[in-house]
């Protein structure tokens, strides 16, 4: 019996074929869920780790709760918070002001 | 007991098969999450948009599959569903090749010594005369990397393991992961209590599992009827590697054999009950009119046939879910789903030799899932 031939399918390997009429906007959103499940990842590794902590004693539960930064460890975060924002957002400034 | 598992290193290195670790499991359980959400919230949606909104509007109410497509395929939601079906499947291969990369090496050494410590209860058998036919053998069936039978390594197992890791995460995807994890053989066991339902007087005292896959359901048979010889048969060779080193590593006896379902090498009349498990939509129709013909041929008289595949006969389903469902064939290595849909089972079954007083092509419901049953009975 001759087979009738399968209708297209996708290319082997692909991950880029888009769907939408902006497929720029459509790969940032893409890298957006990725990171999301990254973040989902991290979170449950840390809770894993205060879990742990908590089950054996080394600290109570809600210590981390009740955790409040100070000194140079407050100084350190405020300035990676900072260092972060500036990265992601000061390029979006440079390039409207190149656009304006 | 603790609150929680705990998986020790010498326990990790024991466990044959798929096992992720911490934070493989969060990522593959985040996967699951957005494709839940993308099956039911974003599809529910759509459905709505199609039905409030895009027919009501249209100028003559879409009649065929191809009319709903071209009302639906411009609208941004559906657009979004396609980007979002389409990245869910990016990142569920991405996340369980991690696993596999991991634990590859480890696994071939177990399915090694396995071999070499003798099949104490089943068997394998390896075909290098086997030729895989197409879409299995020219397609990524569900884009998976290098498709089921793609070999890297001396007795690759990387096929496997990877399919293997992936069912845990479709059965969160379709609901199906709400309250208690069922057993691992659970769809097997639910396939053998169908096939009581059609034959409750057969007692088979042999059983052949075709497309088997990784085996895990094929255990099922064997442990339903612990008297029967309990074969399974695929043309994906990392398969029936894995199928064996699981068997014999959870100690059920089972004889698996790389074979073409719709050209066997066992005798007329081997089997007293013949079963499958999504399977056919994998093939073509010329194969799916060969398997039936062979599983009649294999069939003893007084035997049943009961195979089990995806329930989206066009009949069944709405408009939409027909767009949703093609959207598979085009963009996710489905060649066959939407050709197997338009068939009708019981007259295959009837034509492959089956009367039609004992041809059945019915459906079945196993928690939110339902699904098509068809074959039929040899009478004795």
């Amino acid at each position: 019996m001759s087979e009738t031939p399968f209708p297209r399918g996708p290319r082997a390997g692909d991950r880029n074929t888009t769907f939408t009429d902006d497929p720029v906007k459509e790969h940032l959103l893409r890298g957006l869920v990725t990171v999301a499940m990254e973040l989902s990842v991290t979170r449950e590794r840390v809770a894993t780790l205060e879990a742990l902590l908590v089950e054996n004693g080394l600290v109570d539960a809600g210590a981390a709760d009740a955790y409040e930064p100070a000194g140079e460890d407050a100084a350190a975060r405020a300035e990676r918070r900072d260092r972060l924002v500036r990265s992601i957002l000061a390029p979006l400034l440079e390039s409207l002001d190149k656009e304006g | 007991m603790g609150k929680h598992d705990v998986m020790t290193p010498e326990a990790d290195k024991a466990a044959f098969g798929f096992s992720p670790n911490h934070d493989e499991a969060a990522r593959m359980g985040f996967v699951g999450a957005l494709k839940k959400f993308i099956n039911f919230d974003l599809e529910n949606r759509l459905t709505a948009l199609f039905d409030k909104e895009l027919v009501p509007a249209a100028e003559k109410p879409p009649e065929t599959r191809e009319e709903a497509e071209a009302l639906v395929e411009g609208h941004p939601l559906y657009q979004l569903w396609g980007t979002l079906t389409f990245h869910s499947q990016n990142l569920l291969w991405e996340a369980v090749q991690v696993t596999t990369d991991r634990t590859i090496d480890a696994n071939i050494a177990q399915y090694r010594a396995i071999l070499e410590r003798g099949a104490a209860q089943g068997s394998i058998a390896l075909s290098d005369e086997l030729l895989v036919k197409a879409p299995v053998a020219t397609t990524e069936i569900h884009r998976q990397p290098g498709g089921y039978w793609r070999e890297r390594r001396a007795d690759d197992l990387e096929a496997a393991l990877n399919y293997s890791g992936t069912v845990e995460l479709y059965r969160i995807a379709k609901g199906m992961a709400a309250g208690e994890r069922p057993a691992p053989d659970s769809f097997g066991r639910f396939v053998a209590a169908v096939a009581r339902k059609h034959a409750p007087d057969l007692e088979p005292q042999s059983v052949l599992d075709m497309g088997c896959g990784t085996g895990e359901q094929t255990l099922a048979y064997k442990r339903e009827w612990p008297d029967a010889d309990v074969h399974g048969i695929d043309v994906a060779r990392p398969f029936i590697r894995f199928a064996h080193a699981y068997a014999e590593d959870a100690g059920v006896p089972v004889h698996f054999a790389e074979m073409d379902a719709g050209a066997t090498h066992y005798p007329d009349e081997s089997f007293d009950l013949i079963v499958s498990i999504i399977m056919f939509h994998e093939t073509s129709k010329a194969q799916v009119r060969d398997i039936m013909r062979e599983s009649w041929r294999l069939l003893r008289p007084g035997g049943l046939v009961c195979h089990l595949d995806v329930p989206y006969q066009p009949h069944r389903v709405p408009l939409i879910k027909q767009v949703t469902n093609h959207w598979q064939v085009r963009h996710n290595g489905e060649p066959f789903w939407s050709g197997f849909a338009e068939l009708d089972m019981k007259e295959e079954a009837i034509a492959a030799g089956f009367d039609p007083e004992h041809a059945f092509a019915t459906y079945e419901s196993v928690g939110p899932a339902a699904y098509h049953f068809f074959g039929g009975r040899k009478p004795g």
